[in-house]
């Protein structure tokens, strides 16, 4: 799984379901900014499960991981090559 | 004494999205909890009372969902007397014990649209 591809796929998902019409989400667009609130990291979590198949354990979730979507693909690929 | 007060508010329509994937209600529900809201016919509003008291709970820790503790470990049961409390496991538990909290409050409402709910803990 290329972390490019991760990316893509989270910010579309983030764009057409967690934000306001119109926001583009960008690799590095600050999360916590945009007003994402914890259940919107669940969904994210979720989405992650559906669809890639990646189970990211609850200890993952720190706040330096979840940030943006940058930071949210670059773990989930550490997580999966490293296990 | 106040050790911290925590208020969360959420939509019952967003958590009801959620239900229908088994595993936000494993990640988020403890086994117990599961049992308890599916006897009713308005499930998603306890289910969504409950994950308002789970975050009401870290906020009044002071802490948000940062991993150091899983959802499912901050438990909602309601006592003989039918009043919400809360039960922790694993690293919910240690972190009370750490932070020496003795007692906890909870309160829990819900309507068709919304659910909230309120804990306090006391040292």
């Amino acid at each position: 799984m290329e972390i490019i591809t991760l990316e893509t796929a989270l910010s579309k998902f983030i764009e057409e379901n967690l934000v306001a019409e119109g926001i583009n989400i960008m690799a590095d667009t600050d999360l916590g900014a945009l007003g994402l609130d914890s259940f919107s990291l669940i969904e994210i979590v979720l989405f992650l499960e559906r669809k890639f198949d990646i189970e990211l354990p609850d200890e993952l979730l720190v706040s330096e991981n979840v940030g943006s979507v940058r930071a949210i693909a670059k773990c989930s690929h550490d997580f999966v090559h490293n296990k | 004494m106040i050790f911290g007060i925590g208020v969360d508010i959420i939509e019952v329509e967003r958590v009801a999205k959620k239900l229908q994937n088994p595993l936000f209600r494993e990640r988020i529900f403890s086994t117990a909890e599961i049992a308890y809201c599916n006897k009713y016919h308005k499930a998603a509003e306890h289910y969504a009372g409950r994950f308002a008291a789970k975050e009401a709970f870290l906020k009044a820790l002071g802490e948000g969902w940062q991993g150091r503790f899983s959802f499912a470990d901050i438990e909602v049961y309601n006592n003989e007397e039918g009043k919400p409390q809360i039960r922790l496991y694993n690293k919910a538990e240690e972190a009370i014990e750490q932070y020496e909290i003795k007692n906890m409050h909870v309160s829990i409402s819900h309507v068709k649209e919304m659910a909230t709910a309120y804990v306090i803990l006391e040292k």
